[in-house]
């Protein structure tokens, strides 16, 4: 537990000045990472974190057809920003955002059919992620493509981040192995060890997931107040 | 303010630029998935009865499977190859066109019969490689797989745990009579000494009825198929 608070309170460790990545800039994705993470902070996306976590691999395709999608969406949006007529934005940024999700989902059934399989209804429902059509409203509609990329890339990567910490734990405790490789070795499990079957159900991420947001608003007085 | 007719055009310009895209990205990529499909098919029929290992996926099966497509009346129909019959849309046809492929598995001094079933579950298709022993009526394995049940309900049909519950099952009675397999509502159901019965998935009652009647009626067509089947 204590390196991922570690890591979660230190989280301004972008690379030093690139320079064309300004201080804002910079905020824009790191931002997300901890002090707004969409997961912990702004308690968005919990669906797909509690169904998708129980391995390593199958978090981390989800975390990185998210942050696909976010970011496209984020770009495309800002992009046809002052085209959009008011009265359909959403339904066009519905639209976009679909347009990806499906496109995704052809991706993985042509390059990863198993993980496809797995992942199942949860690529889909990467539509109904409110982190995507949450940035697209609160951001991407209102800013450049540049900063709606970057926005768009530290929640994903926000989500992804969480999404991969609570598989962690998960995979580790309920099957004894990261990445589909054994961990824990055979000699552990013939003293009595056992593999803990609730770190398997949805139930074990609720858990997870609670203990961050409390570790972390423990460790970030000021966060208590956001929700 | 934008106008009604500036509106309309947005719209159906985003809608036809979103659809070309997915028509193009889907007509590109259709080859790989329908191989992957195709790889995931023998993959299942092996796993019937036997450990698979991918690397040796092809070779195996190339080795242990012969396949064969029968009629109704259990002739068999030279000029059609099994793996290429679209079995969703054979499943629909009336019994007497309908062409049943039947993969035969020879290996390790076993054969057994594999047959591809079809039903529905809560939500959509369900299918089923289901492998029999030489007699016909004991059950050597299942895998079960389907597109959209509930992930932790009835998704749990595709998992080792359910599957493993069919093997030695018997899909007919001391009697010859052929009772099927049915699958009983809820779990914790004691079905050690009833062949006809496994235990069911709490929360799933649905899927497990459509796999219920998917053995039924499936099955009881392939009787009559191996009925005046020449071995």
């Amino acid at each position: 537990m204590s390196t991922v608070t570690v890591e979660e309170a230190a989280p301004r460790v972008v690379e030093p000045a690139e320079p064309l990545l300004s201080k804002k800039n910079r905020q824009l994705v790191s931002d997300p990472f901890s002090d707004n993470n969409p997961i912990t902070v702004q308690v968005l996306g919990i669906c797909s974190a509690l169904a998708i976590t129980t391995q390593m691999r199958t978090a981390f395709v989800m975390a990185v057809s998210v942050i696909f999608v976010v970011c496209c969406s984020n770009v495309l949006i800002s992009l046809i920003r002052g085209a959009i007529p008011p009265r359909i934005r959403m339904i066009v940024q519905l639209l976009v955002v679909a347009g990806l999700v499906v496109f995704v989902d052809q991706m993985l059934k042509a390059f990863a059919y198993d993980i496809s399989r797995q992942l199942s209804v949860y690529v889909g429902l990467i539509i109904t992620n409110c982190i995507v059509m949450g940035r697209l409203e609160a951001f991407a509609m209102s800013n450049k493509p540049r900063a709606a990329f970057l926005d768009g890339l530290g929640n994903g990567i926000g989500y992804g981040f969480i999404l991969i910490v609570v598989a962690f734990f998960r995979e580790l405790f309920g099957a004894g192995s990261l990445f589909g490789f054994r961990i824990v070795p055979e000699f552990l499990y013939n003293m009595g060890y056992e593999n803990n079957g609730i770190m398997l159900t949805p139930a074990a991420a609720m858990f997870l997931i609670g203990g961050f947001i409390w570790i972390q608003r423990s460790l970030r007085p000021k966060l208590t107040d956001v929700s | 303010m934008y106008s009604n007719k500036y509106t309309v055009f947005f719209a159906v310009g985003v809608t036809v630029a979103v659809a070309v895209t997915l028509a193009l990205a889907s007509s590109g990529l259709r080859g790989l998935q329908d191989a992957n499909f195709a790889r995931a098919q023998r993959i299942a029929i092996l796993q019937t009865v036997m450990e698979v290992d991918v690397e040796t996926l092809d070779r195996d099966y190339d080795a242990y499977i012969a396949e064969r497509v029968l009629d109704y009346q259990g002739n068999t129909v030279a000029d059609v190859a099994a793996f290429d019959l679209n079995v969703l849309r054979e499943s629909r046809k009336s019994p007497e066109d309908r062409l049943f492929p039947l993969y035969i598995y020879e290996g390790q001094g076993q054969t057994n019969y594999i047959v591809p079933i079809q039903g529905a579950g809560l939500w959509g298709p369900i299918s089923a490689y289901l492998a029999l022993d030489s007699d016909l009526t004991t059950v050597d394995g299942v895998i079960f797989s389907h597109e959209k049940e509930t992930p932790g309900l009835g998704a749990e049909i595709a998992t080792a745990e359910f599957q493993d519950q069919f093997n030695g099952k018997q899909l007919f009675a001391g009697s010859g009579e052929f009772e099927s397999i049915r699958v009983l509502k809820g779990s914790g159901n004691d079905t050690e000494d009833r062949p006809h019965d496994v235990d069911g998935l709490t929360g799933a009652t649905m899927t497990t009825r459509g796999v219920t009647d998917m053995f039924r009626e499936e099955l009881s067509l392939y009787d009559n198929v191996f009925q005046g089947m020449n071995p």
